[in-house]
């Protein structure tokens, strides 16, 4: 994966850095606004990680100026400003994901490898598949070694999700915004528990487990 | 925000009521106008009718003096016949007071210049004729006795003319007033609607609002539309100021605990502190934690319009709810139950943050309640608004700590020993309050309730 981070903070930033470099991905540093539209325009990357105050040109701007001219890479803001309406602005403004700081680097990883691998302008698939499981998208029917599984409506989308974010880590925050649909920590531990049923129906039965749980950082479903 | 023109009474509109009382005062004064000019003309009348008779008298004085005796009554006989009407009437009397001409049987027992009635005079009149009272003349000519009495039917005319200009007065003060009151009126009252609009828009968070006068000078409205203008640019500046002052501690604060976070996450794996460095990124969560509800509960207050709104099925939500905090309700050995009073309610507000304020209650519930306990969540309608209860058959809430329980960080729980931050019915009134509704904490015979009122059902 090849990012752009542009990020005034050098502690942040050298974190940042040396933590997507040791995960193997290729990641290049901007100090600040003017520096990151020149860098942004200059190679073409998988994901931008854009802080929303940066010196010279703020980061909406940045991203704004970029959207304008044409750039589709996807822009993920990481801010101190959390109000709705920042994230609101964040996300208009042509942001795809919007991470508030302080954030753990197995967050802004997962999330970062979440957006850049989206296919951006992709048809809607119709089939998803990981080893012999498989969900029809339009029949909602899910099977496993062609054998059909019943599932509750949310242990539905929880596997879509799953799924469709294949071979990457989706962290707890990341399921309850997109499976819940909720901007709160409810606190309690339904997403472990709707996980715990999902392995009941999808891996008990089967030799080899799918869903795997990556500790300190959340799920991952993989053949 | 488009707010509807105030709807009051028909009188409550000061146009109207203002223009009326105009009306009513002009009206008393052309009424008080109006009977003086009718006894002013009373007087003139009778004045007049008198001078005619005494000239009359004084005429026909001086045709007796002449020693025309066959004259005078000629002349007064004459006079007689002359009116119909019976508006005026000649008599004359001989010595004895006996009648010789004239309709008149003998001399009325009245004085010059009195005012009497018809049937003073002997009178039998048609009663078509306005004619109910005389001004008396009474001359002595030689031997002679003249009566003459003029009829105040004039009166009764003068009467009818001035009535009918005063009700025709009336009714064009009346009309007039109302049309040129209400009109002038309603320049002014749109202006005082403006006004209230624009404050009434300020006062739901939209501080950008302005009247934006047309001439400040001009007049005392134009005076306060300047003056409201002028307080609202400063507040807003105000606020913009505030706002960048958390904006600025916010990010002065959350730049260091990246840099905490991040130096505990790097720290190499070492078993002699691997539980140090969880319980520190537990702490920074903690932290995190407080930290997003405060600013949560600072911009739902700040800007109450910031967030979307839309119509959402209440089971949708109270479904969420369920699949939420069942499962940690049933492992705290407590029941759940959802109750809508009726099937297809909907509430128009943010699903998240509505879901979020129920969830807060929940989990308080859950907190606060022993084994066996039973909460219930429940939703019913009142008139076009949604009520939302949380209800459980806990402990309840100690009576004086129930109006400080929305404050931030204030706990009933003193001692602290119950996890949390003090901040959860703070959020809940805050979010409460972005949606136009209001919380109210009482306690049950067993257990407390919490209710949100003021929810609207649709947009």
């Amino acid at each position: 994966m090849r990012i752009l981070l542009i990020e005034d903070d050098r502690e942040t930033a050298s974190y940042v850095v040396s933590g997507f470099q040791e995960e193997g991905h290729t990641i290049r540093h901007a100090q600040d606004g003017s520096e990151g539209f020149l860098a942004a325009l200059d190679d073409d990357y998988d994901i931008m990680i854009v802080d929303r105050m940066i010196p010279k040109l703020d980061g909406l701007s940045l991203v704004k100026a970029l959207r304008d001219a044409g750039t589709k890479t996807p822009v993920l803001f990481l801010s101190a400003l959390t109000s709705i309406r920042d994230r609101v602005d964040g996300l208009q403004g042509g942001g795809d994901d919007y991470l508030s700081k302080p954030f753990a680097f197995a967050e802004l990883s997962a999330r970062a490898q979440a957006l850049a691998r989206r296919p951006a302008l992709a048809i809607e698939e119709t089939e998803l598949r990981v080893s012999d499981l498989v969900v029809d998208v339009l029949s909602h029917k899910v099977t496993r070694a062609g054998r059909e599984i019943r599932l509750q409506p949310r242990e539905y989308r929880l596997l879509c999700y799953l799924m469709r974010n294949a071979d990457r880590v989706v962290t707890r925050t990341m399921l309850l915004e997109s499976v819940w649909d909720i901007n709160f920590d409810p606190r309690t531990n339904v997403v472990e528990t709707q996980i715990s049923r999902l392995r009941e129906k999808i891996d008990k039965p089967y030799d080899t487990p799918l869903i795997h749980t990556i500790r300190g950082s959340g799920y991952r479903i993989h053949g | 925000m488009d707010r509807p023109r105030p709807t009051a009474r028909w009188f409550g509109r000061t146009s109207r009521r203002l223009s009326l009382q105009y009306s009513v005062l002009y009206m008393g004064l052309v009424l008080l106008d109006f009977l003086f000019a009718y006894f002013l003309s009373l007087s003139e009348m009778r004045e007049w009718a008198q001078e005619k008779m005494q000239e009359d008298a004084a005429r026909l004085q001086t045709i007796y003096d002449q020693g025309a005796d066959d004259l005078l009554g000629e002349t007064v006989d004459a006079l007689s016949r002359l009116d119909i009407d019976r508006t005026t009437i000649y008599a004359l009397f001989d010595e004895t007071g006996g009648p010789v001409i004239g309709p008149l049987a003998a001399i009325p027992d009245a004085s010059s210049g009195t005012l009497v009635s018809a049937t003073v005079l002997g009178l039998s009149l048609d009663p078509h004729e306005e004619v109910d009272a005389y001004w008396v003349q009474i001359d002595r000519i030689g031997p002679w006795t003249l009566v003459q009495a003029t009829s105040d039917e004039v009166i009764h005319e003068l009467l009818e003319a001035l009535v009918a200009a005063l009700l025709l007065g009336f009714f064009l003060l009346l009309g007039l007033g109302y049309f040129l009151g209400n009109r002038v009126g309603r320049l002014t009252e749109d202006r005082v609607a403006q006004i209230s609009d624009v404050l009434g828009r300020a006062a739901s968070g939209d501080l950008a609002a302005r009247i934006n006068p047309r001439d400040r000078a001009a007049d005392d409205l134009g005076q306060i539309e300047g003056g409201i203008d002028d307080a609202l640019a400063k507040i807003e500046a105000l606020m913009a100021a505030q706002r960048q002052v958390t904006v600025d501690v916010a990010h002065d604060l959350r730049s260091p605990m990246q840099r905490l976070r991040q130096r505990l996450e790097r720290l190499a794996p070492s078993p002699d502190f691997d539980d140090e460095k969880a319980a520190g990124l537990a702490s920074i969560d903690q932290i995190e934690h407080t930290f997003n509800a405060l600013l949560t509960i600072a911009d739902l207050e700040n800007s109450q319009a910031a967030f979307d709104k839309e119509v959402v099925p209440l089971t949708n939500i109270l479904d969420d709810l369920r699949d939420l905090y069942e499962e940690a309700a049933e492992a705290a050995g407590l029941g759940f139950r959802v109750a809508i009073s009726a099937p297809g309610l909907t509430v128009l507000g943010n699903r998240s943050l509505i879901l979020q304020m129920l969830g807060n209650l929940v989990e308080n519930s859950i907190k606060y309640c022993p084994p066996g306990a039973e909460i219930v969540v429940s939703a019913q309608t009142d008139g076009a608004q949604l009520v939302l209860e949380v209800r459980d058959t806990g402990p309840g809430m100690a009576e004086e700590f129930i109006p400080h329980a929305c404050d931030r960080f204030s706990r009933e729980d003193l001692s602290r020993h119950i996890h949390g931050n003090g901040l959860g019915l703070a959020i809940v009134h805050a979010i409460a309050k972005g949606h136009g509704a209001t919380v109210s904490l009482r306690n049950l015979s067993q257990g407390l309730c919490v209710t949100i009122s003021g929810l609207s059902q649709t947009a």
